[in-house]
């Protein structure tokens, strides 16, 4: 009895002694346990005919996994899991294990204080076949209300078997279906939270290949970009050796998320620039994608350095080379440079770092280019007329006059009309940047001007302190009849030579900490207007409130930090590239994301027997299988889970970011405030 | 008596099936009737979903008065738990649907 006896796990409740009346079937006198009535005097259960039946029919029931009979368990056992749900405390069903050769149903009540078994050792037989509290068991009549298993005993049969035709046909279809089904293919990719390995997908890298664009675009392109190109003196195949191996210098998207555009180029450049760049456009949902070869291919006299797209028109977008040229592409033309802007020490003549469109403060929903360069400028451009920029700010150091200009790496604007303005500098300082334009938006004639001026000249002249007016007008004048002009545009007043500091006023008003080395990147929150980041090579990533000049929060960049974007969906997401690859951050919450580059088995090496000569273009090779440090990150303004990336290899990488990391949390933006927008401490 | 035969053979129908890890019936108040799992499984998988497919079925009955729950399809990593409830009982079939598909 005693090795048979089965206790329910856990339980610590005492188990009812079993009740042989009618447990045990009238042909099982010998199973009767010894301190117990005789089961053979037990109160006939209707169902005792049908248990021998049934015990029959198992006998040569195929039915091979359902081996066990059901058995009544003490309630404590089962209700560690019943919960509120459980109805009925009294009774429940469990299986008794078949460890043993033969499986003992206990019953248990809930004044019981014992658990016994209804057979001893002697009748060990697998209880399908022999025992008659095996049918009893099998066939769940193991209540101990007598009165209910009377009653009930039939009926539950019936019911059950009415139950089971009525599921059994969908379950099956299910079942079946759950085989073919492909529907949760691939669906663990999407399981992980923030902070778990695989949560972000890497979809695309995305390359040039060099060997076969030169060719094409030898053949498409040539024309087109000649009438903008310089130095064609060169030979062909100088040329063809120095665009192979550009890093990837600025990624984009354009304003429908479906098109990511790189500038290549080289970052460490000394001095001119002669060797040319390019840039490079894939359409993501095109059909023909291909990830070796861009849809759009254009090359410049020399290197791109950053790239922007507008923000509304989908083929636009505005590239900055090494020089000092705004170049603005139509991708949708078939020679796709539309314009571009002179080298002059009035525009820019270092090269230029960054670029961002901003909202024209008159809200006719016109945008304004804001370009800064390595010469200490901030100038504002119609990009439909890049003759001149229409206006433009100093950086300098600090808000005098005198101090030293701060060689522009980075630039964020925030605001209507380039209101507020952060820029970070080559050397690492970050300051603040009066954007706004001082110029009534339909200026009066001045006195002192003879000529007809265009408005955007006289704009440009009410920006100048009032006492420099007269005289700058004078010599703005002479200068243009000199050059036989009718009258005087922007283009003219440049031309004139006026002092700087006049032209362009003193944009700084207020310093911040600052990086140690050059700041990367720079980027306004979406979600507040006082909250941006910056990241510098010093490997720190600051998020500042604009009002003080100590970081709110530095983060660890992970290596010199080259690009800085805040997300612009859900508030606190925070993303960076560096050295260090490619990081997003939940800055409230302080957990970060890698994303790594996955390689995929489309990538593979360039063949060695291509009559290109392999040793000249390492990057395809090299740039797939190495990696490398990040210079470039744009979030996808329209797709919001996709976030694209450039690395040093001249390789731009695609990630599909997971939904923790793009969603808007309920009260996160709330959150976000809170935490960055007031300063007391 | 054949009503019984009926109800082993339909079980033995469904937990043949491939891929079919577990078969079980119990009642809405989580005490297993039938089960081809070990006991410990049978206890939790019992309890556990007769909990489920009841919050469930209320869920249903709440957004539509005139609605009820037919079927409960857990998907999980390992397995697709399958569940058809009625008035009485539950039927809980557990697949791994990878097994069986290969």
């Amino acid at each position: 009895m005693s090795e048979a006896k089965y206790t329910p796990s856990d339980s610590d409740q005492d188990h009812s002694s079993f009740d042989p009346s009618y447990k045990t079937g009238p042909s099982d006198p010998s199973s009767s346990p010894p301190n117990h009535p005789d089961p053979s005097e037990s109160k006939q259960d209707p169902s005792l005919d049908d248990s021998s039946s049934l015990a029959t029919s198992l006998k040569v029931s195929p039915f091979t996994d359902f081996s066990l009979p059901a058995t009544v368990l003490a309630p404590a056992a089962a209700s560690r899991f019943h919960g509120s749900l459980t109805q009925d405390s009294s009774t429940s069903c469990d299986l008794l294990s078949t460890k043993e050769q033969d499986t003992q149903a206990i019953l248990t009540n809930d004044e019981g204080s014992q658990c016994d078994f209804k057979g001893d050792a002697s009748h060990c037989k697998p209880i399908k076949r022999h025992s008659k509290e095996d049918k009893k068991e099998g066939e769940s009549e193991d209540y101990d209300d007598d009165d209910y298993e009377e009653e009930k005993g039939d009926d539950e049969k019936a019911d059950l078997l009415k139950f089971l035709k009525k599921v059994t046909p969908s379950m099956l279809d299910e079942l079946r279906s759950n085989l073919e089904s492909q529907a949760f293919d691939n669906v663990e990719k999407d399981w992980g939270g923030i902070g778990s390995e695989g949560s972000s997908d890497h979809l695309h890298s995305l390359t040039l290949e060099w060997s076969k664009i030169e060719r094409t675009a030898r053949e498409h392109g040539k024309g087109s970009l000649n009438d903008f190109g310089r130095n064609e003196a060169k030979t062909v195949s100088a040329e063809e050796e120095d665009i192979v191996g550009l890093e990837t210098t600025g990624v984009a998207w354009n304003a429908t998320g479906a098109i990511v555009i790189a500038t290549f180029g080289l970052l460490n450049n000394p001095g001119w620039c002669n060797s040319r760049g390019a840039l490079a456009a894939w359409n993501l949902t095109d059909r023909n994608f291909d990830s070796r070869k861009p849809s759009i291919f254009v090359e410049h006299s020399s290197h791109l350095m950053c790239v922007v797209g507008h923000p509304v028109k989908p083929a636009v977008f505005v590239a900055g080379s090494f020089n000092g040229e705004i170049l603005v592409y139509d991708t949708s033309l078939p020679s796709p440079l539309t314009a571009a802007s002179k080298i002059d020490d009035y525009f820019h003549r270092e090269p230029i770092s960054s670029l961002a469109f901003v909202p024209d403060s008159n809200s006719n929903g016109s945008y304004q280019l804001v370009s800064v360069s390595g010469d200490g400028k901030v100038l504002f451009w119609d990009i439909d007329k890049l003759k001149a920029p229409s206006r433009g700010v100093m950086v300098l150091k600090e808000s005098k006059e005198s101090s030293p200009r701060l060689g522009g790496s980075a630039l964020a604007v925030q605001g209507e009309g380039g209101g507020d303005l952060w820029v970070g500098s080559e050397g690492g300082r970050v300051v603040r940047v009066q954007g706004r334009d001082k110029a009534p938006a339909k200026p009066g004639k001045m006195k002192a001007c003879d000529m007809k001026w265009s408005t955007n000249a006289l704009q440009a002249i009410y920006r100048v302190p009032a006492h420099q007016r007269d005289e700058l007008i004078r010599s703005i004048e002479k200068r243009a009849k000199a050059d036989k002009r009718r009258g005087v545009d922007l283009s003219a007043l440049y031309a004139a030579r006026p002092p700087f500091t006049s032209i362009f006023p003193v944009g700084t008003v207020f310093g911040y900490k600052g990086h140690v080395g050059r700041v990367g990147g720079l980027d306004c929150s979406s979600f507040s207007k006082k909250v941006f980041a910056t990241g510098g090579s010093d490997g720190e990533v600051h998020v500042y409130n604009m009002l003080s000049k100590e970081p709110i929060r530095v983060m660890e960049g992970r290596g010199a930090v080259s690009a800085v974007k805040w997300s612009k969906t859900r508030s606190s997401i925070l993303a960076w590239a560096g050295d260090g690859g490619v990081v997003v951050s939940d800055v409230i919450s302080g957990e970060e994301v890698d994303l790594k580059p996955a390689w995929k088995e489309n990538v593979t090496p360039p063949k060695e027997d291509e009559e290109n000569d392999t040793s000249n273009q390492p990057s395809v090779l090299s740039s797939l299988f190495s990696p490398a440090p990040f210079s470039s990150l744009a979030f996808n303004g329209k797709v919001r889970n996709l976030i694209a990336a450039g690395d040093k290899n001249g390789v731009v990488h695609v990630w599909r970011l997971p939904q923790e990391l793009v969603g808007r949390s309920q009260g996160g933006e709330e959150e976000f405030k809170n935490t960055f927008e007031s300063i007391d401490k | 008596m054949s009503s019984i035969t009926d109800v082993e053979s339909t079980l033995s129908r469904i937990s043949s099936h491939k891929g079919v890890k577990g078969v079980l019936i119990c009642n809405h108040s989580g005490s297993a009737i039938r089960s081809s799992l070990p006991p410990d499984e049978t206890e939790q998988y019992s309890a556990l979903i007769s909990q489920l497919a009841s919050k469930a079925s209320s869920v249903t009955r709440t957004l539509d008065a005139e609605d009820d729950l037919t079927f409960l399809r857990i998907r999980s990593k390992k397995h697709e738990i399958m569940v058809a409830p009625d008035k009485e009982f539950l039927l809980i079939v557990v697949q791994d649907p990878e097994m069986g598909g290969e």
